[in-house]
């Protein structure tokens, strides 16, 4: 499953309106806008239709609209949408080429097809108005259309690479502890446990590769006790990811890396464990770069965006970094322009023609950006 | 002091530009700097002194040369740059590159107006000469260079081997200008490359190129006005 595009507004209305216009999306995408044009809120806005989609426990908004449309591998289309007024569900709809399997509206009454019945039909449900149909009717037998969905919704992953990532929460593994949240992003220490757990030194030779790639000279990746912690005034058993740099003794531990050296480290852990697992699914990374070097950044990037390209995974990054902007092709960008409260976006599948035109500039990327050239097109709005 | 800078695509246009400005103006007449500025998109940015400037002999005109370390990125330093050599007070900036590789024939009225699309009206004038479809053209062009690459290599033997006259013929029309001007001096068992463009800047004949090329090449006329403008006492 691909998302192919989205359509998000919330408290319309309310004087706390703010509208994303239709977000078309390829295989690899970098987001790019100036300060709160919207590119974060965005990224937040598709973490949460993921959230919406496979977790029971997601806390309805106040008010929002969603629109959303994936393709799966057969090329058929699925488009979602909802709407979410005063906390209650008042629209739910789920079409796949065309032909509608849930169709639900005020007070949680609506159809959904049943596949095992009478050779498929629409009957009617209740769900309460708090909760998504979609992911309170999950059914295998009777609504195996929903499977996909959940399926990609479950394995969507969303980074914010200017963050700690987790760097000081380490982990104690005792018996019948509750399983790893692979799915938060501080838990890198049990999700690293679980990566070498399932696929041992194949897992971890490709984070090795990787790191070299990316300049770090590393002959080993562990878990294990602390470097830096005095094992007198702490539990016994506390694990953390540490490293060996080649030709260096002494292990480097998640505590006294670098922050950047360890954000491109967790980011690789959740990345190359979903690409050994087959997921097909979506990685949306906030802020990518940030707090890297030139080379670095430019190396992550690619390295990133070759991964995306050998996979099923989409990759969706935003940024407002330069040396990012010059690495990836305009052909991958989408341009957020904000106006009041309402995201413009525009990218090479509206605005092709501006797109195309920008090459007789002879400007790098980070150009197209710095100069607002659609702006100045007339195109930006 | 006059000032006028270059903004050049590659280290065979700053030759070009330069023994092209001293065949003009006189050694003793200019202080000409030359650096490369490198990096800036994807490591970072540095400027190398390719030559430093002249000894201050009391010349009223200072030319500053650019390799900006390919033709794509000419536009991008200029961007850069626009500013900061404006405050210092140059007059003018031109700016050389070629089409090729990433244009074709059909682009070049949209490169051109590409070009100048973002340029801030309140700086510096800008002139873009487009080397069509690559700077070696002009050099195809200058005939007379030919016997001092190799003097068994003579005008009439390129023309009849190319097809392409070059003491008449326009060499715009030549559609890859270096493999050309590699296949001519390969005639006599010598090659054209990159990492060997002094002997041909050596061999150019840059009062041809001032007084006679320009009738022919469009390009190398505004480039020989810019510089006769630029040297005209005011």
């Amino acid at each position: 499953m691909k998302l192919v595009s989205l359509q998000y507004s919330e408290n319309i209305g309310q004087g706390q309106d703010w509208v994303l216009n239709k977000l078309t999306l390829g295989d690899r995408n970098l987001i790019v806008g100036r300060n709160s044009a919207g590119k974060s809120r965005t990224l937040n806005v598709l973490g949460s239709l993921a959230r919406a989609l496979s977790s029971h426990l997601y806390t309805l908004p106040h008010s929002c609209q969603y629109h959303c449309e994936w393709i799966n591998s057969s090329g058929s289309l699925y488009v979602y949408e909802y709407t979410v007024e005063n906390g209650s569900i008042t629209l739910e709809r789920l079409t796949i080429d065309e032909k509608i399997y849930i169709d639900r509206k005020e007070v949680g009454f609506g159809t959904i097809f049943y596949e095992q019945v009478n050779g498929g039909q629409d009957l009617p449900f209740q769900t309460p108005d708090t909760e998504f149909a979609i992911s309170k009717r999950r059914d295998a037998l009777q609504h195996s259309f929903i499977e996909p969905l959940h399926l990609w919704a479950s394995e969507v992953r969303h980074y914010f690479f200017g963050s700690p990532f987790g760097k000081e929460q380490l982990a104690v593994f005792v018996p019948n502890m509750p399983p790893v949240d692979e799915r938060d992003t501080n838990q890198v220490v049990g999700l690293f446990r679980n990566a070498v757990r399932d696929f041992g030194d194949v897992f971890l030779n490709s984070i090795l590769q990787d790191m070299q790639h990316l300049g770090y000279n590393l002959e080993s990746i562990e878990m294990g006790f602390p470097a830096s912690v005095d094992p007198l005034v702490v539990p016994p058993g506390l694990s953390c990811i540490k490293v060996k740099e080649t030709g260096i003794e002494c292990y480097i531990d998640q505590l006294t890396m670098s922050q950047g050296m360890y954000r491109v480290l967790a980011l690789l852990i959740n990345v190359n464990y979903l690409l050994i697992k087959k997921a097909s699914t979506c990685v949306i990374i906030d802020d990518i770069g940030e707090g890297l070097d030139f080379e670095r950044s430019c190396k992550l990037i690619s390295l990133l965006r070759q991964k995306a390209q050998d996979s099923n995974i989409q990759i969706i990054m935003s940024t407002n970094d330069r040396f990012v902007m010059n690495e990836v092709p305009l052909s991958e960008w989408t341009v957020l322009h904000r106006v009041g409260s309402e995201v413009h976006v525009n990218n090479y599948h509206n605005s092709k023609e501006m797109f195309d035109e920008f090459r007789f500039t002879g400007l790098s990327n980070f150009s197209f950006f710095e100069m607002d050239y659609l702006a100045d097109q007339g195109e930006g709005q | 002091m006059k000032r006028l800078a270059f903004f050049v695509e590659g280290y065979s246009e700053m030759l070009f530009v330069e023994r092209l400005v001293v065949a003009i103006a006189g050694r003793n007449e200019v202080r000409i700097e030359e650096i490369r500025i490198k990096g800036g998109k994807t490591v970072p940015k540095s400027i190398v002194t390719v030559k430093a400037a002249d000894d201050d002999l009391g010349q009223q005109y200072y030319i500053l040369i650019v390799d900006c370390g390919g033709d794509h990125q000419v536009r991008t330093r200029l961007q850069e740059e626009h500013q900061n050599l404006t405050d210092k007070g140059y007059e003018k900036i031109v700016c050389v590159r070629d089409v090729r590789p990433l244009f074709s024939r059909e682009d070049i009225p949209k490169l051109y107006a590409g070009l100048r699309t973002g340029l801030n009206a309140g700086l510096t004038p800008v002139d873009f000469i487009l080397s069509i479809m690559e700077v070696e053209a002009w050099f195809l062009a200058e005939f007379n260079h030919y016997e001092k690459i190799d003097p068994s290599l003579t005008p009439s033997m390129v023309a009849s081997f190319l097809t392409f006259d070059p003491t008449t013929d326009d060499p715009a029309l030549r559609d890859a200008p270096a493999a050309d001007l590699n296949n001519c001096y390969a005639l006599v068992g010598q090659a054209y490359t990159k990492g060997d463009v002094t002997r041909t800047m050596d061999a150019l004949d840059y009062a041809y190129v001032y007084t006679d090329l320009g009738d022919r090449i469009p390009e190398i006329k505004r480039l020989v006005e810019h510089v006769d403008l630029f040297l005209t006492p005011e």
